[in-house]
């Protein structure tokens, strides 16, 4: 999940804060736990020696927390120390009120022997584990320094079969499997972190296909995935699990490829938004590099960027982050969206949102950052855009009149809004008639990178006896790349070859599509007339 | 050199396993002649052989696959 190159930075940059000492006490051996609790001290107390150890005034080792992790069976076997050990946690921890103690709970299996109802009465195991349990829960409720690590979390997740070893338990009373001790290990460690303050702060959050499904600029509001049902609501669940991190104090932003007042809509409009403007503290919607927003997020909020963590569905967005700010965590992305929610909690929440306990105090961290000034949308960029686009080895493909493309690029004209010239709306027979004309060329982009292939995402059309560009358009996907250069040399290259001087164009403003007039006024056009009908007409010269 | 995948793959299982330094453990390692290689060393190799292998060497191989040779052979036997 994680680079080695960002593992290392986030090794660095945790650093200067403290390693947390723990020392770990049980009925069986964990002697393999201990190196699977990465990042902290780790000391093991002698197996079966729970009781001395808890009780003896003149107990020695040396350690921030205490943690009493036991196995169910081997517990249930000794009735009088299952009865004995949460009053001595109890009293441990009343008298080492500086000490954190980690008490389990607790899953033994379920029966040992051949009958059916010896689970179900009160001697029987699961009865006894119960009851354990309530007795270990009353005792983190009257002391606010003892906190649960709820071991059943881990088996409900894998099963007893994979969890557990008959071979290593009589080779050397060690009941677990290596499986057992990763997991557990890895809930330790985070709880550790959570203990230690080494927490990320700010989870930065996409929208299209991350907090919905689809493409706004494409599908509209009313066409997004998100809802109460199949699909949609994956992506509300998602956004359900997003806003408990919120209300536990973890800081929300975005960053968004799209029109400002488009996305404005779906959360003034949509009735299925869970989130809403004011749970972000900062807001970026735009077309620039999302790098440079995270930067000015960072320098907004006043965190360092190693307290961030990045959603985002676009594996180029994702490389984008990770190679230019190695130091934001930026977890994979399911790529079917039921397993969304699952994900979300085991990769996100878990290991860079670990929270011991939520205090009040969390609860109010967004207001307390809302009230900074907000930024400008666009920040300066502080990448180097020009080195990541190349090293995405960008392939593109683009064909002249191809017919087998023609229902593609009908279905662009009718879907694409914001890098559009026209968002003139054309049917299949329009383009295939254009493309059996002498007169007019009509040419598919397809584009690949190192991540995929995204398929026909680009389209224009030239008329050689006016020289004008009727359609010019690139989907909202692949904005950013500078690929609309490559498809507008070829247009050039071809007017050229037909012995044409200049190419003309229609830009016909829509709320959406201020995106294609920043690439004519980069690109050498100039305006011939501000006002025709309906539009600003742009010409550019080939000689 | 080690050029047997698998050799090699033994050779570094039970070396990080151990946690010994990287070349003190050849391919005729025993647990005899390696300090670390004590009981509890010994355990975590073969728990190791689990995930590594996909095998699960039952209580009576734990106890004879004690050297880097035994477990190439029980492995070699398992058709790996």
């Amino acid at each position: 999940m994680k680079t080695p190159t960002y593992h290392l930075l986030w090794l660095i940059s945790t650093s200067s804060k403290e390693l947390v000492r723990i020392h770990v006490l049980s009925n069986v051996n964990l002697a393999p736990l201990v190196s699977r609790i990465t990042g902290h001290e780790v000391t093991l107390g002698d197996y079966g020696d729970v009781l001395r150890t808890l009780t003896d005034p003149n107990t020695n080792f040396v350690a921030e927390v205490l943690m009493v992790l036991l196995d169910g069976d081997e517990l249930m076997d000794s009735k009088d120390l299952s009865a004995e050990i949460p009053t001595v946690i109890d009293s441990f921890a009343k008298s080492h009120p500086e000490m954190m103690v980690v008490a389990s709970t607790i899953c033994p299996s379920p029966s040992t022997s051949s009958t059916y109802e010896i689970s179900q009465t009160k001697d029987g195991r699961s009865a006894q584990g119960r009851a354990y349990e309530s007795a270990i829960v009353e005792v983190a409720t009257a002391n606010t320094n003892v906190i649960i690590f709820d071991v059943k979390l881990v088996f409900d997740k894998y099963g007893r079969e994979k969890l557990t070893s008959s071979t290593f338990w009589y080779a050397g009373r060690i009941p677990y499997t290596t499986l057992w001790f990763e997991e557990c290990g890895r809930y330790v460690a985070g709880l550790l972190d959570a203990y230690a303050g080494r927490t990320r702060k700010v989870l930065v959050c996409d929208l299209d296909g991350t907090l919905w499904g689809g493409i706004l600029g494409e599908d509209g509001p009313s066409g997004i995935a998100l809802g109460e049902d199949g699909v949609g609501k994956c992506y509300r669940d998602l956004q359900r699990q997003i806003k408990t991190l919120l209300e536990n104090g973890v800081l929300l932003a975005l960053t968004s490829k799209n029109n400002r007042t488009e996305v404005d809509d779906v959360f003034t409009g949509h009735p299925m938004m869970i989130l809403q403007p004011e749970d972000f503290v900062a807001t970026r919607v735009g077309w620039g590099d999302k790098a440079s927003s995270l930067v000015a997020i960072a320098e907004d909020l006043s965190l360092g960027l190693d307290s961030f963590v990045f959603l985002d569905d676009n594996p180029v967005e994702r490389a984008m982050i990770s190679e230019n700010l190695p130091t934001v965590a930026v977890p994979n992305f399911p790529t079917r969206p039921e397993l969304l929610l699952k994900w979300f909690v085991d990769e996100v929440a878990f290991p860079y949102f670990p929270r011991v306990r939520v205090l009040d105090s969390d609860r109010n961290k967004t207001a307390q950052y809302q009230a900074r000034n907000e930024r400008i949308a666009e920040a300066e960029s502080v990448v180097d855009l020009d080195a990541f686009i190349e090293r995405l080895e960008i392939q593109l493909d683009i064909r002249t009149d191809d017919e087998f493309s023609v229902e593609r690029a009908a279905q662009m004209t009718q879907k694409t809004n914001q890098f559009n010239l026209t968002t003139k709306r054309c049917t299949p027979d329009q383009i295939k008639a254009w493309m059996d004309s002498n007169d007019h060329a009509v040419f598919t982009l397809a584009y690949q990178d190192r991540f995929g292939d995204e398929g026909i995402v680009g389209l224009a059309v030239i008329a050689l006896s006016t020289a004008d560009i009727p359609v010019f358009l690139l989907s909202c996907r692949i904005i950013g790349r500078k690929v609309e250069r490559s498809l507008l040399r070829c247009i050039e290259e071809f007017a050229v070859q037909n012995d044409l001087t200049e190419i003309k164009c229609l830009f016909v403003p829509t709320e959406k599509n201020s995106v294609s007039a920043e690439f004519l006024n980069e690109s050498g056009w100039v305006i011939e007339k501000a006002e025709v009908a309906g539009g600003i007409s742009y010409r550019k010269d080939l000689s | 050199m080690i050029s047997d995948p698998l050799e090699l793959k033994v050779v570094a299982v039970v070396t990080r396993e151990l946690s010994v330094p990287p070349g003190s453990i050849n391919l005729l390692s025993t647990s005899d002649d390696v300090d670390r290689w004590d009981s509890l060393g010994h355990l975590q190799i073969c728990m190791a052989l689990e995930a590594e292998f996909g095998v699960s060497p039952g209580l009576e191989e734990v106890g004879q696959i004690n050297s880097v040779p035994a477990i190439i052979e029980y492995l070699r036997g398992m058709g790996i």
